[in-house]
């Protein structure tokens, strides 16, 4: 509505005006003035983030000022420029301007969907910031499960060390890890083991997108295939080892979404500096130079 | 097979008690980035500025006229470094903020000695108001009619005591095609000079004091000079434009000589711009020869002043008499035998100069046939009445003949349908509006009119220094 109102004022304006709608009018200044305060506006939210406790409102109520005032900004800008782009400055701004607004668009439709297939894609959801510490604990957690089963397993020296590292400090016992690996590999464990060293730790050590378990339904057809070969009592730990396998593919998709989910933010957000700076330089040096 | 627990706690459990405490990449990324979104910028502002280089920081590019300084902010933004020319009255309403580098008037008028419209406005507009800088115009002379407007589409309420000149029908022109009044010509010349609408009724008249027939030089067949046989002029054989063909079809032969009684010229600001005076010597007399003698058939008469005709006369008859002094004698034969007598040489002049005087003055296909003589009681020598050929009928506007070439002239100017010297051939409002209306060509006021006092002489001595409009030391 209130863009209306500002097309309503600028349409006259702009048949009216002797040397056509420019930023120096005082109905451009107006709309320039106003374009302005609602650009700054945009950077409040950012303090409002920063500050959770500050009591002026729900952050819910301050992101949809954000996002609808920061689309009108969008037509004051251009009836203040009177859809000239100008010298230099003016067009930098300006392009800025539209990348910002283009680039806040993109993240408010991820914002419609991603949330919630993620939800979906990725029930195992975890901390962004801790997957790598959570995949680490897994690759250490299907260790211990073969090792389990099949003894020490030489190839993987990594893992192995940690085990031995947790199982020899007490202030680790709350960890879910430092489990007592067999003394002998158990009777027909071997496909167990090969089945680790070959498909399991790899995968565990990729970016979880790669690999014959980077996709459920092949990884359902191997784990099949590998109960086949293995005796009853070492069902569990084969399915153990596809538990994880399906824990780290939740994973993989999670990152993947977080990252689409937040990564505009890397745009957007440096540019809305930017666009802070120029706005800045252009508004002080106009109004110096045109009275 | 049984499924693997993994309950809440259990997922809970792997997550490090201190995570919050380190920054994940991802974040400090974003701030770094953030800060290089605030250092960029600012600064490439303050590189431009420090460098005094406010080439990045132009609203956009000059008029092509300010192109030699477009790139010199200070050259109009700022304070004037010397004080308007004393040619016009400076109206500069430039207030004094140092603070503020707003174009002033006075800066313009470092270089522009632009005369006021009127005195009696009861504003005078800045000149950034009209003239807006700074997106490449070819010709930022061109200003809106909006502008115009403003004032005239209500002039009574812009205007302070007695509007001059302007008709009452002229107070409220919102465009060429909105309330332009028709078309008001100068008529007479020096203190009786009057202005008329040409819808006028009864309608303007052209006072000039010669006769011509528009209607009768157009007619195929004329008498052309001599050895010429029949003629059918064209509007170029006696209206030279700007960009007319260098020598005329029909030209006299005399040398011309500069003459007052000549018509007056234009000025040199208006010669690219309008037609040349007709002139006697140039234009009339290789069909209307100042003949007044067979003996002097290759020397006519001097289109001037009587007093100067008489000289001249006298001077040529004197002159031809040292060559032949038989003239003096007159043998006449009569009853009584041959008579010889011997006239002076001043009573011979007086005689001839007589005859040939009575023949230009008197024979209505000499001077009579363009020009009104009339005789003062006792007077020898008639009295040219003064031809007051206006020069420019519409002083107040501007034209370009040179743009409008491919037109033929009679689509202006009704010549072959004027029979009398009063027709004022000027076209109407409603020719030009044919062609110049919204849509059309430019129906601007700026095409015709000038804000800045009339289109009459400009100065060409600007004096003013190169180095000066460099901004050199």
């Amino acid at each position: 509505m209130l863009g209306a109102v500002a097309t309503a004022f600028y349409v006259p304006y702009a048949r009216q005006a002797p040397q056509g709608p420019r930023g120096s009018t005082g109905v451009g200044l107006g709309f320039g003035i106003a374009a302005a305060a609602l650009m700054a506006f945009e950077w409040l939210l950012n303090a409002r983030k920063r500050v959770p406790t500050w009591n002026v409102g729900k952050a819910e109520t301050w992101l949809k000022g954000h996002i609808w005032l920061g689309l009108l900004a969008v037509p004051l800008a251009l009836f203040h420029s009177g859809f000239h782009l100008g010298g230099s400055l003016a067009a930098a701004l300006m392009i800025v301007f539209v990348v910002v607004t283009l680039s806040g668009v993109f993240g408010l439709v991820l914002q419609q969907f991603l949330p919630r297939l993620m939800s979906v894609a990725a029930p195992g959801e975890t901390i962004y910031e801790q997957i790598p510490h959570v995949i680490e604990t897994l690759r250490l957690d299907a260790y211990e499960t073969v090792a389990a089963v099949c003894g020490p397993i030489a190839e993987a020296e990594a893992e192995r060390g940690q085990s031995e590292a947790i199982q020899s400090d007490p202030r680790r016992a709350r960890q879910v890890l430092g489990r007592q690996p067999a003394a002998a590999p158990a009777e027909g464990s071997a496909p167990l083991r090969r089945f680790y060293l070959e498909t399991v730790r790899p995968f565990l050590m990729g970016d979880g997108r790669h690999g014959s378990l980077a996709d459920a339904r092949q990884a359902e057809r191997l784990v099949q295939g590998l109960l086949r070969l293995l005796p009853p009592v070492l069902h569990d730990a084969a399915g153990d080892l596809v538990a994880i396998a399906a824990e780290r593919r939740d994973y993989a998709v999670q990152a993947r979404l977080h990252r689409w989910l937040h990564g505009w933010l890397l745009l957007h957000v440096p540019l809305a500096a930017a666009l802070l700076v120029l706005l800045v330089a252009h508004a002080v040096l106009a109004l110096r130079y045109t009275y | 097979m049984a499924t693997r627990l993994s309950s809440t706690k259990l997922r809970a459990k792997r997550i490090e008690l201190d995570y919050f405490t380190r920054r994940h990449p991802l974040r400090t990324w974003r701030v770094v980035i953030t800060l290089a979104g605030f250092a960029i910028p600012g600064l490439w502002v303050g590189r431009e500025l420090v460098r005094n280089d406010q080439r990045s920081v132009k609203p956009g590019p000059v008029s092509v006229a300010h192109g030699l300084f477009g790139n010199r902010c200070s050259a109009c933004h700022g304070e004037p470094a010397v004080q308007p020319t004393a040619a016009v009255a400076p109206l500069a309403r430039d207030p004094d903020h140092p603070r503020w580098l707003g174009a002033t008037d006075a800066a313009c008028r470092r270089c522009h000695d632009a005369a006021d419209h009127e005195t009696n406005q009861t504003e005078a507009p800045s000149c950034a108001s009209c003239h807006t800088e700074h997106r490449g115009q070819r010709v930022l002379r061109q200003v809106s009619a909006a502008r115009c407007v403003q004032c005239h589409g209500e002039l009574d309420a812009h205007v302070r005591g007695v509007i001059r000149v302007v008709g009452s029908d002229a107070r409220a022109i919102r465009g060429f095609s909105d309330g332009h009044p028709e078309f008001a010509v100068w008529v007479g010349r020096g203190p009786e000079a009057s202005r008329a609408r040409l819808d006028a009724t009864p309608a303007p008249e052209d006072r000039a004091q010669v006769r011509l027939n528009h209607e009768l030089h157009l007619k195929p067949g004329l008498r052309g000079p001599a050895g010429a046989g029949g003629v059918q002029l064209a509007c170029g054989d006696c209206h030279e434009g700007p960009m007319a063909l260098s020598g005329v079809r029909f030209a006299g032969t005399a040398r011309p000589v500069p003459s007052p009684g000549d018509a007056p010229d234009l000025t040199p600001a208006e010669e690219p711009s309008y037609m040349a005076p007709v002139r006697f010597v140039r234009h009339c007399a290789g069909c209307h020869p100042n003949t007044f003698d067979a003996r002097f058939a290759d020397l006519p008469a001097p289109h001037d002043r009587p007093e100067v005709i008489h000289a001249f006369l006298r001077g040529a008859y004197a002159n031809y008499l040292v060559t032949h002094a038989d003239e003096l004698v007159d043998v006449r034969r009569s009853l009584l035998g041959r008579e010889t007598t011997v006239q002076s040489a001043d009573a011979w002049v007086n005689d001839q100069v007589r005859e040939a005087e009575a023949l230009l003055f008197r024979d209505p296909k000499r001077c009579q046939e363009c020009h009104v003589l009339s005789w003062e009681p006792g007077a020898g020598l008639p009295t040219v009445a003064p031809t007051e050929l206006p020069v420019r009928w519409l002083p107040q506007s501007r034209f370009d003949h040179g743009t409008h070439r491919l037109l033929a002239c009679t689509e202006c100017h009704a010549a072959p349908a004027s029979e009398r010297t009063e027709d004022i051939l000027m076209p109407r409002r409603a020719t030009c509006q044919r062609c110049h209306h919204a849509g059309g060509a430019s129906d601007r006021c700026s095409e015709c009119h000038t804000y800045h006092g009339a289109t009459g002489p400009v100065e060409m001595n600007g004096g003013r220094a190169i180095a000066r409009l460099l901004g050199e030391p």
